[in-house]
């Protein structure tokens, strides 16, 4: 779920441990989801109804309050350990487009769903890459993706339980730029 | 926008795979892919100009009416937003796949499967 | 004048199984026998450079079975215009009629490792003593489905052969605007590895120089990255823009099948149509090296990075694309730095030379647009059991349009060095 609050809006808004002081209703967000997608055609005014419903990230997130960024995505949510996977090479040949993928793996085991993944680089200039709702139809909390990262940094994923909790995990990639190839990759894998 | 600014161009034609046939219950995967550039607007041109920002800022995937999976894109995603994800369908329908533009544009696709 | 007579080369004909066998120790009474296998970048460098360096104190062979040789590097310059076939194509009518290296032009199929002989397709056997394997890569047609050695003459690789190149060039001259060309790139390792990049960059030039506005390039990638990849997206982004498009392995999800007739490629994201499909399969090390158990796991043969023994065999160099080479890549310039390695090894052992540390070296252009051409390259030494990498630079998107323009001009000098090297030079 996302909050259209900014991050770090008054010094007493910064998170807590193990808590934060502002309250979201989820249900209310979720609903509205919802009847948007009922009457999904693609018109103009759906468009506009749905977008509204998806709301908007703020975008000043600085880059040393990565906390404060994920607290204005996900609002009052208790963090809570569970797996959370985020698969990314720890070598970038590449920054400009790194492959991703993200999965909450319980969940197919009947636990409690995954209602959203959130992924961010806090080191680029736009620190977040996007938010991902998932739906009653999803039937997996995953998604793959490209991002792009402006330096070697640890990218932070978070997923938002459906129990009101939240699960996190990070990666460190290094950045390269250029490069001749990957010699002698190894024993040859199957096509 | 400053006077004599070009319209963005026209968004490109998308590419998604949907599978044509599934079993009701099975997870599937679907994807997609739209060629833009994502301008961030962080970049700078080869005579020192800043690019302004022009990206895909939604994603939406529908199944008939109910909402399957959406993102709110931000300009940390790469160009040529692409995303792979799943479904666990009981019923044949059509998928459909939305994207909009900074500013309102939109670009849409649908596939239909069979579900057995 | 070869120093071996004819009469004493007709002596290696004949009905003996092994000719002209000597023990392994004889050194001092005749001069040992060097066989190189392969007239490419690796081999024809370390033919001449024996050759001028021992003289008459080695007895040195060259088995090529191409009697014009046109390098595969630059000759993607060929296929965009830029270069000429004749300027990228060679022969060794210099180099054997240099001192001291007998040119043998039928093809090597066998390596008798026990025996210390070459078997060559006319039934004739090559003693030696020491055996240089340059033979370059195998194409491993299928790697890729429905692709084939056979489906390479309606679908060029053109990665290998004059042939091949000649091949792809009469089919990008003969298409017409809206025609599309699509671009199967392999997996790592492989030769050259922004060849495809670069071969599309030409391709793409060659469009807009013959006025093929309609014309577009899909790249489908065994890889979810390449060399150079920023530097070459900015250089399509600025001289073709929307007409090269790349699809790496996670986004097209590998290829299901191909349709060469109706030019079809089929990948679990979409169906991709062209008129004419350039596909380059993945690549192992040279057959022969392979048949004699010169590789492993990967396909390619381990060396020792000190002096580029096979790792299996003491007596058996192993040179250019063919050998494993830690962070260097497979290019020519590579396999020249490896042979100028590989030749002060031989002439320690076999001539008492003082050695000088091993270092190697690399640098790949790669030519985007005419007057915009990108490197990268690095030093390497010998570091634990592979070559490492000790430094490295890179083209920068910010480089000024004369470091692009001299980078070419440089390239071109190189290239004219380098086959000096390996074909001599008439007067």
């Amino acid at each position: 779920m996302v909050r259209s609050s900014l991050p770090g809006a008054a010094p007493d808004r910064r998170p807590t441990a193990g808590g934060f002081d502002a309250p979201v209703d989820m249900r209310t967000n979720r609903r509205r989801l919802l009847d948007s997608g009922i009457a999904l055609g693609a018109t103009p005014a759906f468009v506009g109804r749905l977008a509204r419903a998806v709301e908007a990230v703020p975008r000043t997130a600085t880059l040393d309050a990565t906390e404060a960024t994920i607290v204005s995505h996900i609002g009052r949510a208790h963090p809570r350990p569970g797996p959370l996977s985020l698969d990314i090479a720890p070598i970038a040949e590449n920054g400009s487009s790194v492959p991703v993928r993200l999965h909450v793996p319980d969940e197919e085991h009947g636990s409690v769903r995954a209602l959203s993944l959130l992924l961010l680089a806090p080191e680029n200039p736009d620190p977040t890459v996007a938010v991902w709702h998932f739906s009653s139809l999803s039937g997996s909390a995953s998604v793959a993706t490209r991002i792009r990262l402006a330096r070697s940094q640890r990218v932070v994923a978070v997923a938002v339980m459906a129990d009101g909790s939240w699960r996190r995990t990070e990666r460190a990639v290094h950045v390269n730029i250029g490069g001749c190839g990957i010699e002698n990759a190894g024993p040859r894998d199957d096509p | 926008m400053s006077d004599g600014a070009a319209l963005p161009p026209p968004l490109a034609q998308p590419r998604v795979k949907v599978p044509e046939q599934a079993s009701a219950g099975e997870l599937i995967t679907l994807k997609s892919l739209l060629r833009h550039r994502m301008d961030s607007g962080n970049r700078i041109d080869g005579s020192g100009h800043p690019i302004p920002r022009l990206i895909i800022n939604r994603f939406i995937a529908t199944f008939d009416d109910e909402l399957l999976f959406s993102a709110i894109v931000e300009p940390s995603t790469a160009e040529n937003p692409f995303f792979e994800f799943t479904a666990r369908l009981t019923r044949s329908g059509t998928v459909r796949f939305l994207w909009i533009e900074d500013g309102g544009a939109t670009v849409s696709i649908e596939r239909t499967i069979t579900v057995t | 004048m070869s120093p071996l007579s004819r009469r004493r080369f007709a002596g290696l004909l004949g009905s003996t199984p092994v000719l002209a066998w000597r023990p392994r120790t004889a050194f001092a009474a005749s001069p040992p026998r060097i066989v190189i296998i392969g007239g490419g970048a690796a081999g024809a460098t370390t033919a001449r450079l024996l050759a001028r360096e021992g003289g008459e104190r080695l007895d040195i062979t060259l088995v090529e079975q191409t009697a014009r040789y046109t390098t595969c590097f630059q000759s993607n310059l060929y296929l965009g215009g830029y270069r000429s076939l004749d300027a990228l194509t060679h022969d060794y009518g210099v180099l054997a009629r240099g001192d001291g290296i007998r040119v043998i032009g039928t093809r090597a199929v066998r390596i008798d490792r026990d025996e210390r002989s070459v078997h060559l397709d006319d039934g004739r056997r090559l003693a030696y003593d020491r055996l240089v394997v340059a033979p370059g890569i195998e194409l491993m047609y299928d790697s890729v489905p429905d692709y084939s050695r056979a489906a390479a003459e309606r679908a060029p690789h053109a990665w290998q052969g004059g042939a091949q190149l000649r091949l792809l060039k009469s089919r990008l001259d003969a298409l017409q605007n809206g025609e599309h060309v699509i671009i199967v790139a392999p997996p790592d390792p492989y030769r050259c590895p922004p060849g495809p990049y670069e071969r599309a960059s030409m391709i793409a030039s060659l469009f807009r120089r013959r006025g093929l506005p309609d014309s577009r390039i899909t790249i489908i990638d065994a890889k979810p990255s390449f060399s150079k990849q920023a530097l070459f997206e900015a250089g399509w982004h600025r001289y073709y823009p929307n007409t090269i498009e790349w699809f790496p392995s996670d986004i097209h999800g590998g290829i299901l099948s191909i349709d060469i007739e109706a030019g079809t490629v089929e990948t679990d994201l979409d169906t991709f149509r062209g008129q004419l499909l350039n596909i380059i399969p993945a690549q192992r090390a040279g057959r022969i090296a392979r048949e004699a158990a010169l590789t492993d796991a990967s396909g390619f043969c381990p060396i020792d990075p000190a002096t580029m023994h096979s790792t299996f065999d003491p007596a058996i160099t192993v040179l250019g694309d063919a050998c494993i080479a830690g962070d260097m890549p497979k290019s020519a310039f590579a396999a020249h730095s490896q042979a100028r390695v590989a030749v002060a090894s031989l002439l320690g052992e076999l001539l008492g030379r003082a050695m000088p540390p091993p270092r190697f070296g690399n640098i790949c252009w790669s030519l985007i647009d005419e007057g915009d051409a990108i490197k990268v390259g690095g030093s390497y030494a010998p570091s634990g059991e592979r070559i490492g990498s000790t430094g490295s630079f890179v083209s920068q998107p910010s480089d000024a349009a004369g470091t692009r323009a001299s980078n070419h001009d440089e390239s071109i000098a190189w290239y004219e060095a380098i086959t000096t090297d390996m074909f001599g030079r008439d007067a």
